[in-house]
């Protein structure tokens, strides 16, 4: 293993999986939807015969590629990030097995995995380990349109799109975890998997997808939520005390709850919730939280229109302790990133944040804070991802030739919507968007 | 090209001193029972030692003959400065350490005024292994 690269090195590829809503599984949680679908397995079914066949060889190629120190396509979310400074996924999970990127060298050599790591550069990227970090997509069945989804991952939104001709496909992406049969060998091989220590659902909504709380159900049965650790994503627009009731069981929940800002904007982005139904969801949310002990963090994924009120969230998360998290900077859809905006409306945006950060006088240092779930690091964590946001809309190259694209795609949406982007933006945003054919 | 089957070695630093010049300790100091220091400490000591990186580390601190009497009442053991690679664990990591003594004096403490020994281990963990766990890094996942 000499030409491990500190820059481009992840362990994940040796504890972590991920399941498409189609039922495929994919080798990371961050590598999004537009990534290459080409090494996602070719079986599309979870049974017990084919899943170590996919983690243990299929994905050999790939850890070779890690430990080669091969660039590989599907990491440029996490390069992104790192070049932001925001905290990527490549440092998360190299954190989980205790490697630290400011001192890769001594903790790679200590890590509880490196002897895993050897193993498979000795037998062409082969591993004998089952993962232990899932993220579960449960299917796309959502009550949300957010507007800078996809149908793969909202069937109002796909239902909206396949209407206005947008998409064509004769059938919505498939829900895997509807599938009664499915769902059981899924929690039979989970109940087989050595040291499975974390689970995370997202969906679609994952509180309107029966097969949400069947496996929770079906976990509880097996003894597994005494051992392992459950996380979700919601989106604050229901509540559902037989699901609150069922995670209570489990011996540690991370609760991930999205929206991106107090602002009524978060109306049109997340269409169609109400920001004050949100709120109260999320109050209601927090309480339970505090009763139970769960983790909590604020799920945003920031776009061109809620760039001007991430202080909001900042600020909320900051005084109730709470950690903000974002998967990446929004990559798809591509019309919808920040940096769609020009340079001189984003200057204005990254200042009111960089003021926030100062407004805190809590010194920054070189050394990222990474394991932000941690409650007594949840501020600093909170600061350095604004930072990181600073940086992105300072930086990012100009994108202003997807205006159009942007001004097209809502026009159409707000066609059925019967809403318009006008009631929720400045004058600033009005003539920009009109300069782009709104 | 780096070749990670050489282990790395791991620098530990102790800086021990006598808390009162007038009455000298008598002291042992050793890591991973290497003994660095036996005798009087006459005045302050820095104690080096390479270990390998994957071995745990143990380091022990020890105050022994001191009488307890009057002359004697300021007799003990500063232990100044305790890093391992460049980080130091004295004060912020001093609760983490045992002090056994005659005194059964059981507060977290990097002055030892009693016979006994004050000691400091990475839990039978690498150094790095510990160093995530005792900075509440998370999970530390375990194939």
């Amino acid at each position: 293993m000499k030409n491990i690269n500190p820059d481009t090195f992840c362990p994940s590829l040796w504890y972590h999986m991920r399941i498409l809503p189609s039922g495929k599984m994919r080798f990371c949680r961050w590598g999004g939807i537009s990534k290459q679908d080409s090494r996602d397995s070719i079986k599309s079914d979870l049974t017990q015969e084919n899943f170590p066949e996919y983690f243990q060889n299929e994905m050999s190629t790939l850890r070779m590629d890690m430990i080669q120190g091969t660039h590989i396509p599907e990491c440029q979310d996490c390069r992104l990030m790192e070049t932001h400074g925001k905290v990527s996924g490549r440092e998360r999970q190299l954190l989980k097995v205790g490697i630290q990127r400011n001192n890769f060298d001594k903790t790679f050599r200590s890590s509880p995995f490196y002897n895993e790591f050897q193993k498979s550069a000795d037998n062409n990227g082969h591993t004998d380990l089952w993962p232990q970090d899932w993220q579960i997509d449960l299917g796309n069945q959502c009550n949300s349109n957010c507007i800078f989804c996809t149908p793969e991952y909202s069937s109002k939104l796909g239902a909206e799109l396949k209407k206005l001709g947008l998409v064509n496909y004769k059938k919505p992406a498939t829900n895997w975890s509807n599938d009664d049969a499915a769902v059981d060998q899924f929690v039979d091989m989970l109940a087989k998997s050595k040291k499975l220590a974390y689970l995370h659902f997202v969906g679609g909504e994952p509180l309107v997808i029966p097969g949400f709380k069947k496996i929770l159900e079906k976990l509880v049965d097996r003894g597994l939520n005494k051992t392992v650790s459950i996380g979700f994503t919601t989106n604050l627009t229901l509540w559902d005390k037989s699901i609150i009731d069922l995670l209570s069981q489990y011996q540690e929940v991370n609760l991930g709850m999205s929206l991106e800002c107090f602002d009524k904007i978060n109306n049109y982005l997340r269409y169609p919730s109400k920001i004050d139904h949100v709120q109260d969801t999320l109050e209601k949310f927090l309480l339970a939280s505090k009763n139970k002990n769960w983790l909590n963090s604020l799920r945003i994924t920031p776009t061109l229109f809620s760039v001007p009120h991430l202080v909001s969230i900042y600020e909320y998360a900051y005084s109730k302790n709470i950690g903000v998290e974002s998967c990446n900077f929004l990559d798809e859809p591509a019309h919808m990133r920040m940096n769609v905006l020009p340079m001189d409306m984003r200057k204005p945006f990254a200042d009111k944040i960089q003021q926030w950060i100062d407004s805190k006088n809590l010194p920054l240092t070189d050394n990222i804070t990474i394991n932000y779930r941690d409650p007594n690091l949840s501020q600093k964590g909170i600061l350095e991802d604004a930072q990181s946001y600073v940086d992105y809309i300072r930086n990012a190259p100009e994108e202003t030739h997807r205006l159009p694209d942007t001004v097209s795609y809502i026009k159409k949406l707000e066609t059925l919507r019967g809403n318009t982007i006008l009631d929720y933006v400045s004058p600033e945003y009005e003539k920009l968007l009109r300069s782009a054919g709104y | 090209m780096k070749n990670y089957y050489d282990l790395l070695d791991i620098n530990v630093k102790v800086i021990v001193a006598p808390n009162d010049k007038a009455i000298l300790p008598e002291a042992i100091v050793s890591i991973n029972n290497c003994v660095l220091y036996d005798g009087i400490l006459d005045r302050a000591q820095d104690l080096r030692l390479k270990v390998d990186l994957l071995i745990p580390i143990s380091i022990k601190v020890e105050l022994k003959n001191k009488k307890y009497d009057e002359e004697s009442r300021d007799n003990g053991i500063k232990i100044q400065l305790l890093t391992i690679d460049d980080f130091e664990l004295i004060p912020n990591f001093t609760y983490l350490a045992e002090y056994k003594n005659d005194h059964n004096y059981q507060k977290p403490t990097s002055m030892l005024p009693f016979n006994g020994v004050w000691s400091i281990t990475t839990d039978d963990r690498p150094f790095y292994q510990w160093h995530h766990i005792i900075h509440k890094q998370g999970w530390l996942l375990e194939p």
